[in-house]
């Protein structure tokens, strides 16, 4: 028998289940730790795509923001590509029409969501905060904003990541975890997309 | 397929005891052994035990015999394939038909299959190894994944050696770890042991769920209880240095009989003994003291 054997790859997943999308640039570091943090807590394969533009029909000039709403709009109907979700993170500041800031947004069940690290820099008092606790408050959006997309509602267990957070202290209490309530209702809706998606395929096929 | 076959070549060569299928391990029926390397969703066995399970347990035939062979200890059927924590039991009298849970984890095998899969034990002297993941000599465990990243934990035998953790210290994101050094820090009643890190790589991922339910490794070290992801620095290199598959078996029964030299004067009536390890290693054999054990294991 052979001393060391290769890792088999067996169960090699189709790739496309979550595509982690750079909206402008993106430092290096963010991006590995978001995708990784992502297929570490949620258990799904994770790719990361090239730098893609902002679209300038999201710019609001006056406020000198990107409407978030557009930029899921945008993602959704220009870089789904084969995978269920996308999840846009950004360096430039977004808002919606209402609120005058988000750390990020996304539709219950949809198939995008936006996060934006410029306003995780900062501590309350507005000083630089540490690489590690930037890079986990951005974690903590990113699998926060992909739950949602996954039609996890609001959660108020422990510290669990989808716990509704609207300041940074909010954000920095929290963890990056989820629940277990949470991880049955991920499991599920796993589940479903992945039907929903070979059902789609079969009749593309078909059709 | 290709892929069934090396799957089924694999398991060839462990100790015929690891290969009972989990209907014989769940005393269902007597003898049966897997030719399908324990991958029950794609076995025609299984899928006929379920229907049987089904037809019986209208008339409670079925479920009255697990319930009464099984009588001390009624473990979840998942649990005996490792795809529901170890110590999950069953609340409903083995009446999977209509139970939540197994819907669910029918689900959940459904979609972690066609991810990494649900790990597959092999047996050291009653330690769990995990197929497909590589050990290394401090107890921490490596396992390869999409896009290369490369998920840690401590193993079966770490986690009953140090038994009831109190709190786990998990590092930072971005982290740079080299082979062996320290990574992880459990901790139990204001002692410590770090745990060695598998490979040398980035911190991309931590699991925070530890900081709020240190148990999780304890009861599922190899999935619920995984502590962080590494983007490997020299991955080729590092796992040359690991052991793997029937290596693993036989460090981690050479490990419980260092251990239970330490323990009894006579190791090999005791190895013979078999049955499933304490699981509380430390807490069971204070004298042997905290820092000998971290010391000599982790
Ligand atoms: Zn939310
Ligand atoms: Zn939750």
């Amino acid at each position: 028998m052979k001393k060391k054997e290769p890792p088999r790859t067996v169960h090699r997943p189709p790739s496309g289940y979550i595509s982690v999308v750079p909206l402008g640039h993106i430092k290096e570091d963010v991006l590995r730790v978001v995708a990784d943090s992502i297929q570490g807590v949620l258990r799904l394969p994770v790719d990361v795509t090239p730098e893609v533009g902002l679209p300038e029909s999201a710019f609001m000039s006056a406020r000198n923001q990107y409407n978030v709403l557009d930029l899921i709009k945008f993602l959704e109907s220009n870089h789904a590509g084969p995978s269920l979700k996308v999840l846009g993170v950004t360096a430039k500041d977004i808002a919606n029409p209402i609120l005058t800031y988000v750390f990020g947004t996304a539709f219950m069940d949809g198939k995008a969501a936006v996060v934006s690290t410029a306003r995780l820099q900062l501590s309350v008092n507005g000083e630089l905060v540490s690489r590690e606790q930037f890079l986990e408050r951005v974690v903590k959006a990113a699998i926060h904003e992909i739950g949602h997309t996954f039609n996890i509602p609001h959660c108020h267990k422990d510290h669990c990541v989808m716990r509704a957070s609207n300041s940074l202290t909010e954000l920095d209490e929290k963890m990056s975890y989820l629940c277990d309530y949470c991880e049955l209702f991920l499991a599920e809706a796993v589940g479903d997309a992945l039907r929903t998606r070979s059902a789609q395929t079969r009749q593309a096929e078909s059709g | 397929m290709a892929t069934a076959e090396t799957k089924k070549g694999a398991i060839a060569g462990f100790n015929f005891s690891e290969k009972e299928c989990v209907w014989m391990r769940a005393r269902v029926v007597a003898t049966k052994y897997c030719d399908n390397a324990f991958d029950c969703t794609t076995c025609a066995f299984d899928k006929g035990m379920k229907k049987k399970m089904e037809r019986e347990s209208l008339d409670a035939g079925w479920n009255t015999k697990m319930f009464a062979l099984a009588s001390e200890e009624q473990r979840c059927r998942h649990a005996l394939t490792g795809r529901a924590p170890r110590n999950k039991m069953c609340a409903r009298n083995y009446e999977c038909g209509d139970c939540p849970f197994d819907q669910m984890l029918d689900d959940m095998i459904q979609v972690d299959h066609t991810l990494f899969g649900p790990p597959q034990y092999l047996n050291a002297h009653g330690y769990l190894v995990p197929r497909d993941y590589y050990i290394h000599r401090g107890h921490g465990w490596a396992r390869v994944e999409y896009g290369g990243r490369v998920r840690i934990g401590l193993d079966d035998f770490g986690n009953r050696l140090v038994g009831t953790v109190d709190r786990f210290r998990l590092p930072s994101l971005g982290t740079r770890f080299k082979l062996s050094e320290e990574s992880f820090i459990l901790s139990r009643e204001g002692q410590e042991a770090g745990v060695k890190a598998p490979l040398s790589g980035v911190v991309t991922a931590v699991n925070q769920k530890l900081l709020d339910y240190p148990a999780c490794a304890h009861d599922d070290p190899y999935s619920a209880g995984w502590v962080m992801l590494l983007d490997p620095i020299e991955l080729k290199g590092d796992l040359k240095e690991l052991y793997f598959g029937v290596d693993s078996v036989k460090f981690v029964e050479s490990e419980a009989e260092r251990l239970l030299s330490m323990i009894t004067d006579d190791p090999q009536r005791a190895a013979a003994l078999g049955g499933e390890p304490l699981p509380d290693i430390y807490g069971s054999f204070k004298e042997i003291g905290w820092n000998k054990l971290v010391k000599s294991f982790i």
